[in-house]
Parts: C-alpha cells; structure tokens; sequence
C-alpha cells in the first residue's frame, strides 16, 4: 500500500477498529522508512509530535536541531 | 449564463475530513486549484479532479504574504477566461484565517460569476474536540497579533484561545522560526489579567486520522520556555469564579 492508500483506509476507519488502524499505522511506518520523497519527510515530521511516535520524534530531532 | 465557483475546506485531518459535499465539488468542477496543508490530501484531489493545480507555488513566491494573496486572487478570477465551473479548496474552514479567501470574496463579480462558500472543519472545531470545551459557556478567540495589536480586553471567566502565537509580530512575513520576543510580550499582556502560574495549553491539531495532537501543558508564566512553532494555538481555561474571589 502506498502513503495515500494507508491514509485513506485510516480515514475510513474508527477509533473501534482499532486491530485494522495498528496495522496500517505499522506499514505507514514501515513506508516511511524506506521512502525518502516529500510526502515521507512531511509525514514524518507530523507524526513525531505525537506521543504514539517516539522514534519519529528521535528522527525528526536529529534531522531538525533545534 | 452565470459561472460557478464554490470555494470550500478541506479540513484539517487530511482525508478523514473532508465532506461529501466537498467531495462532490471537487470531482464536477471543470478546474480545481487547491491549497491544503499535507501532500496526499494534494495526492488525492489530483487524483479525482478533472483538471487541477497546487496554489503553493504562488503561496511561496512572494516574501510579503499580502502580495501572495494578491497573486493567488488575481490567478484564481484569471481562471475564469477557460472555465466556467471552478472549485477552489484550502485547508481547514475556508474562511477561518484565510486572508486569500476573503480578499477574493470581495474581488469577485457577482454580475458574471456566482459564488458558493461550503462549511469545512475548521483547527477550531479540532481545538474542542481535543480540549473537550464547549464554547457557549462563555469563549474569546482571536488571532495573536489581532489581540496584541489592538489591545482587546479579555474576561477571565472565558475560554481564551489565541491563534498562530508563534507568527506575532510576523503576520507578514513566512520567516520559520518564532518570536521569543513576541511571546514575553505576550506573556506581559496576559498577565496584567491572569494569575502567573495561571494552567494553560499550547496546541496543535493532528493531521493524520487516528495520530494525536500535541497538547502541553504549561504556565502563562512560562509561556517563553515552550517551543512553539507557526501553527501552535494557546489555550487559556477559564478563572474560576471562587478563585477570582480570593483574588487567585
């Protein structure tokens, strides 16, 4: 699945679902490493606001010092 | 025969937040020119439009944001020459915070051109979702340098919300980093009001389905020890009346 396609699908999906969200957040991660486009690094820095994220924050981190 | 322009909102949350009735304009216009705040939203209406183009590039080529908005209007009423149907979208509500839009409303010729402006979700509506505040109870929200600037008197017992802090003194401009500066001044100003160790939260909304937002918790007094970027929001809960009796 492509970024757009797990974005998508979460949107689809409710907090209820939430077996199906853990497995697309885990391929959305799993994209994210391998994909270095505009889109991966926007996403990346997005995510690493977030708590649920933490090895996105240590990334962004270390490519935005502060 | 009129033309048609519906402008509207994509929302925040990228595709979860988007309307059916969005959706509908955005698939039947004839031209699409879109401005939204992450890339497969962008990704998306490239995909279901019958023809579209990205306003960014227009967004970002003028130093002084007034002379982008004048670039994008002038583009966006230039459309009309080849389109008869045109749906312009913007990230979150279309008229929250949006400079543009409004100047395009009041540029367009209502003789030739008829206009339809649809509701979006709005950082707004994300904002009392993720605080869970019901605004009716009493609620002040203004833009920092609006409140600044034009030294708006606050009531305690209000939510205080104050958007873009991380952009005072710099309304004009797209410089990326914030004003510490700005926000001692801030901080001076909601003082004269506000006990100092006053609770309050900086925010920003999520913009991915089922991703939190950011939510810290701090102090008015310190306010300038928080990194806050260019699209943090404070929020200021309500001083509780006993408190305001005891004189905090």
């Amino acid at each position: 699945m492509n970024n757009m396609q797990i974005i998508e699908s979460l949107a689809k999906n409710s907090a209820f679902n939430f077996i199906k969200i853990s497995e697309l957040i885990a391929t959305l991660k799993n994209n994210l490493e391998d994909n270095h486009t505009i889109d991966h690094l926007h996403i990346r820095a997005q995510l690493s606001k977030s708590n649920q994220f933490p090895d996105a924050q240590a990334d962004y981190t270390r490519n935005h010092p502060l | 025969m009129l033309k048609k322009l519906i402008i509207t909102g994509s929302g925040i949350k990228s595709l979860s937040h988007l309307t059916k009735e969005s959706e509908a304009a955005i698939e039947q216009a004839e031209f699409v020119l879109y401005l939204v705040n992450e890339p497969i939203m962008g990704q998306w209406i490239e995909k279901k439009a019958k023809k579209s183009e990205s306003l960014d590039a227009l967004y970002f080529s003028e130093e002084l944001r007034p002379n982008a908005y004048k670039r994008i209007i002038g583009h966006i009423k230039n459309s009309f020459d080849l389109y008869n149907h045109v749906c312009v979208i913007v990230y979150g509500h279309p008229l929250i915070l949006s400079n543009a839009i409004m100047g395009l409303i009041k540029e367009i010729d209502r003789n030739t051109i008829e206009l339809s402006v649809l509701p979006a979700i709005s950082a707004f509506d994300c904002l009392l979702s993720d605080l869970e505040i019901d605004p009716f109870t009493g609620c002040f929200s203004i833009e920092a340098n609006e409140f600044i600037n034009k030294k708006k008197s606050i009531d305690i017992t209000n939510h205080l919300i104050i958007w873009q802090i991380g952009m005072i003194e710099d309304g004009y401009t797209f410089t990326k980093n914030n004003n510490c500066c700005a926000i001692e001044l801030l901080k001076q100003e909601l003082i004269v009001s506000y006990p100092s160790n006053h609770e309050c939260i900086l925010y920003e909304a999520s913009i991915y389905p089922h991703v939190s937002p950011k939510k810290i918790k701090t102090t008015i007094e310190s306010l300038d020890k928080t990194l806050i970027s260019r699209i943090t929001t404070l929020y200021i809960p309500p001083v509780l009346q006993e408190k305001i009796r005891g004189k905090y």
